[in-house]
């Protein structure tokens, strides 16, 4: 089993409140430090928009839609809107040296992939093609540059946020 | 015998109306325009037909005739109280299962309706057709052609009274295609009490208790529930009775619904007559035992009813919340988009009547309504409790809905007292605000795993998920 591994640097901004997050993960354990303060979370079922979770002691049922930098969260019954902020967006970018992430905006099987590694594209230059609710998305560069990496080919099906490809 | 039947009509209420007809052996034929082609409704008919429009009467009968259906059900709202479906339905030969066009129509005019209902002796709320006089204000200015709060004005001062008039006017004009409208006095403070009535084509009358609809917005009814904590037996029976003359009057046939307004010294007003399936007919379904669809296909057989006044019994407590698209702390604005996640409660006493389904897309054309969530238990606090557990489950994730605000309504004390009104909202302004002040560690936690779009510990995904993908981009039909 590929092992993931991740470690984000996060802000979110929300009507009630803004708080900095520090998560680091391998697999299904990890830790996140909220403004400071570290505890360990276990995630014990992930499915579409859906996850259980075990973390202080407890175990959660949260759904997450994620929109762009937007997350709409339901947890216990209400509805918490977070936004990631710009800070952090611009903190990510600079730490990777300039390139451009092109994620998956939705979850879908990749029908066409329109471009090669090493390969230059133009901005709005159609990247992969997703099929997904029986309608096909064209995912665009977000910018000019070099195709440093390319992660998907056809028949691959991705989860939203997959990196499909990197921009430089 | 009916055999088929056409449903003229959509969302939650034609779902419901097809698992009836399917309870009792009969075929099933959905209609749908356009921007319904992928709806649930559809799906859970044997067969459908597109047309061009719900409110098209001869499409709606011509597609019946294709389909072979000798009935047709129109539901509520769009056609169903409209004399141009029965009076269509009959020139074609086909059953329509509700009352007659000329009961419609009478009971459509509500000035005319409240003239018939006085001089059979139902108590009515003054109404005016031009100036009252200076004593009555307020007043309420009302639409002659539909209800809905659409074409509705309240004024304080005669003064105020012929620009409201216009606008009123216009409203009605826009929403019913009738540009009258009439002045009724205003009762301050009132409860929305209405009672369920059945009438078999032999003249039999029966009412199958009340409903309390006080909890509105927009003089929409939000949240519904029987038995009435205003209710005591003796203004119950008084109540029937009147509802019992009202229906008997017009000679009313099929499932039908008397509107009483109820004010604060206990005195009763007819409002009006709702001449078709009502909304919220759930909750006297739970408390009866009674299938409110299968009494009017009965009925429109030309049986008797199965039922006499003596047998009915009301049992316990049902509450019912309507689920809608819309953010009520936006002014209740509509809101658009597809069913990203959508997880229905359940369990002892829960019925969900719904219109959508995962994957559902909410759209710009029709009433926001997706779903209406029924309560059933012994006593209304267990029934409130209930309610709140279900709506504290219910995940709809993709477009904006009421249900978490729901739960903030049926949760203050002034419901759970009973102490309703229709202006309940309007002196609730807490229930508009989220108490929440932080946001939870769980809910940071959640947001940060998936923006990282790790993948699914678990088996790969089988099925795909929906996101919004208009917004993500080109599109097109595959």
């Amino acid at each position: 089993v590929e092992k993931h591994v991740i470690g984000r640097e996060l802000h979110w901004e929300s009507s009630i409140g803004n708080h900095a997050v520090h998560i680091e993960a391998a697999n299904d354990h990890g830790t996140i430090s909220i403004d400071g303060e570290a505890s360990p979370f276990q995630i014990l079922d992930r499915r579409p928009h859906g996850m259980h979770l075990s973390f202080g002691g407890k175990h959660y049922e949260i759904y997450v839609l994620r929109e762009g930098r937007v997350c709409t969260v339901w947890f216990e019954g209400a509805m918490y809107r977070l936004v990631q902020s710009e800070r952090e967006q611009a903190a990510h970018t600079a730490g990777s040296s300039g390139a451009s992430e092109v994620r998956a905006p939705m979850a879908g099987k990749v029908l066409r992939v329109e471009v090669r590694v090493d390969s230059n594209v133009a901005e709005h230059e159609t990247l992969v093609i997703l099929e997904s609710m029986k309608m096909e998305t064209s995912i665009q560069a977000t910018r000019a540059g070099h195709i440093t990496e390319l992660r998907v080919k056809p028949g691959d099906v991705v989860d939203m946020g997959d990196l499909l490809a990197v921009i430089e | 015998v009916i055999r088929k039947v056409l449903v003229a009509n959509r969302g939650e209420i034609a779902v419901r109306i097809f698992h009836t007809l399917r309870e009792m052996g009969i075929r099933t034929v959905a209609a749908y325009t356009d921007p319904d082609a992928r709806a649930l409704h559809i799906k859970v008919a044997d067969e459908s037909h597109l047309i061009a429009s719900y409110l098209d009467a001869d499409a709606i009968v011509g597609a019946a005739l294709t389909a072979g259906a000798d009935a047709i059900h129109p539901g509520y709202g769009f056609l169903s109280e409209s004399p141009s479906l029965p009076a269509a339905c009959e020139k074609a030969g086909i059953v329509f299962i509700g009352p007659s066009t000329e009961t419609i129509r009478v009971m459509g005019d509500k000035l005319e309706s409240k003239t018939k209902m006085q001089a059979a002796g139902v108590p009515v709320v003054p109404v005016w057709s031009a100036k009252p006089p200076s004593d009555a204000y307020p007043v309420l200015i009302k639409a002659v052609g539909g209800g809905g709060g659409k074409g509705m004005r309240l004024v304080d001062k005669s003064a105020d009274l012929d620009s409201a008039m216009k606008a009123a006017a216009r409203e009605a004009a826009a929403a019913f295609g009738d540009n009258r409208v009439f002045i009724e006095k205003y009762i301050p403070k009132p409860r929305h009490i209405e009672f369920q009535i059945l009438g078999d084509a032999h003249g039999n009358v029966v009412h199958v208790f009340e409903r309390e609809c006080s909890i509105q917005r927009r003089h929409q009814k939000i949240i519904e529930e029987t038995p009435s904590t205003a209710m005591t037996p003796h203004l119950r029976a008084a109540m029937g009775a009147a509802a019992v003359t009202a229906a008997g009057t017009v000679g009313y046939r099929g499932a039908g619904t008397v509107e009483f307004i109820l004010d604060e010294a206990g005195r009763f007003y007819f409002l009006e007559m709702n001449t078709r399936l009502q909304v919220e007919h759930p909750v006297t379904e739970m408390t009866t035992g009674l299938d409110l669809v299968r009494e009017q296909i009965r009925i429109a057989e030309g049986e008797h009813l199965s039922v006499r006044q003596e047998d009915l019994r009301q049992t316990g407590h049902a509450l019912e919340c309507r689920i809608y698209a819309e953010v009520p702390e936006e002014k209740f604005r509509p809101a658009t988009g597809p069913v990203a996640v959508y997880r229905p409660p359940s369990g002892p006493g829960i019925r969900l009547d719904s219109g959508i389904e995962e994957g559902s897309l909410i759209g710009i054309h029709f009433d926001p309504i997706l779903a209406k969530l029924i309560a059933w238990a012994p006593t209304r606090e267990a029934a409130i409790q209930r309610m709140q557990r279900a709506l504290g489950e219910f995940v709809i994730l993709g477009v904006q809905n009421n249900i978490e605000f729901l739960r903030r309504v049926i949760s203050t004390e002034a419901f759970a007292a009973g102490a309703l009104d229709t202006q309940f909202l309007d002196r609730h302004p807490d229930v508009f605000r989220s108490p929440f002040t932080q946001v939870p560690p769980a809910v940071l936690l959640a947001a940060s795993l998936a923006l990282d779009g790790a993948k699914s510990i678990q088996a790969p995904m089988t099925t795909l998920q929906f996101k919004d993908v208009w917004s993500a981009g080109e599109w097109r039909n595959t």
